[in-house]
């Protein structure tokens, strides 16, 4: 699966049915989605869901770090939970994560300091994935969202080759605009085709969206397939399928699609 | 102590009141108070117990899981010795 679903931490009836939906990862949501004064409820709701329930890849979207966010780490690393989302991330609040806990952590790319230091900002220890965060850039750099995020164009490309340098997650910027899936489809399709490893979304309606989209089209499996078998054959570096030229990425390119492909059949 | 309250009246929810008392009063108000009752009653008394408090509790629950109403509950707690 290649999505994220956030989830509003202070509202029962979404925490508890957050693991139904086939997203990836589930990142319960501390700060934007909860009200100044139900910080402290959204944080005990939590405890007591994760008391009660166990479901692989559970992140927590923490405040500030330099607010509530160090202590509502603290008080979640005795959960069994894969680790956290850090917001307004940058070198500094990395640093200060870090000796907070062991956990695995996803920082928010928010801010234009974190769009240029990215690379640094991934290259912390814990760091599995980077998100982008495109409502609060947007604000950043003083501009309005546009259906089709032209101008995140850079951050969303920088994402993916600082990531894929450093062999972490790409994890897309949520498509905020609900009732639109017809737009949300070629929001998700450019993701994919940048080279995204995954989107993440605020709504559970957005899932089967975002996976459908990202799971291997019958064409590409079908392709795939004969490449690595001719590849078994073929001694020579390069060969053809179908009219095309096949060289050592492509086949690498293959296998890929062909894991990816058995993963979605495992869910 | 003084009085406090947490959660809300939305579906899946519940709303927790608690208010100074010598005794232990727990007033439920629930949509499934006749399958579910006994059950909420326990998860207040046992969280209570837990905390070594005794107050009154009074909870309006739309059909609430155990640790929602005992998530509330404890939120109300702490708002009420804090606040």
């Amino acid at each position: 699966m290649s999505s994220y679903l956030f989830v509003p931490g202070n509202n029962p009836g979404m925490v508890q049915s957050a693991h139904v939906f086939d997203a990836k990862g589930v990142i319960f949501d501390l700060e934007d989605a909860v009200s100044v004064q139900d910080k402290d409820s959204a944080k005990d709701l939590l405890k007591a869901y994760l008391e009660t329930a166990a479901f692989d890849n559970v992140y927590i979207r923490v405040n500030d770090i330099y607010d509530l966010g160090k202590n509502e780490i603290e008080e979640f690393n005795n959960f069994d939970i894969s680790g956290y989302v850090i917001p307004k991330a940058n070198t500094k609040v990395m640093s200060l994560v870090e000796k907070y806990t062991n956990k695995s952590l996803i920082p928010i790319i928010e801010t234009p300091e974190a769009v240029l230091t990215m690379k640094e900002i991934g290259e912390f220890d814990n760091v599995t994935g980077m998100l982008l965060g495109g409502e609060d850039l947007a604000t950043n750099i003083d501009v309005v969202r546009t259906l089709d995020d032209i101008e995140l164009l850079y951050a969303r490309h920088k994402l993916v080759m600082v990531c894929a340098y450093l062999g972490i997650d790409s994890i897309d910027t949520p498509f905020t605009d609900t009732d639109n899936d017809e737009s949300l489809e070629e929001s998700v399709k450019y993701s994919k085709m940048i080279g995204m490893s995954a989107r993440s979304s605020i709504h559970p309606n957005q899932i089967p969206i975002i996976n459908e989209i990202y799971k291997p089209t019958l064409e590409e499996i079908e392709f795939a397939t004969k490449v690595v078998e001719a590849a078994k054959i073929n001694d020579s570096g390069v060969f053809s399928v179908d009219g095309k030229m096949v060289d050592l990425p492509v086949i690498i390119r293959a296998k890929n699609i062909l894991k990816k492909a058995k993963a979605y059949e495992k869910n | 102590m003084k009085i406090a309250q947490a959660g809300t009246i939305e579906s899946n929810d519940a709303l927790v009141i608690v208010s100074p008392s010598d005794k232990l009063i727990v007033e439920i108000d629930s949509i499934v108070f006749d399958k579910f009752g006994d059950a909420i009653n326990q998860v207040i008394v046992d969280t209570l117990k837990e905390h070594q408090i005794t107050c009154k509790v009074v909870v309006k629950d739309k059909g609430a899981y155990d640790y929602t109403i005992k998530a509330r509950l404890i939120t109300a707690l702490r708002r009420a010795q804090n606040e």
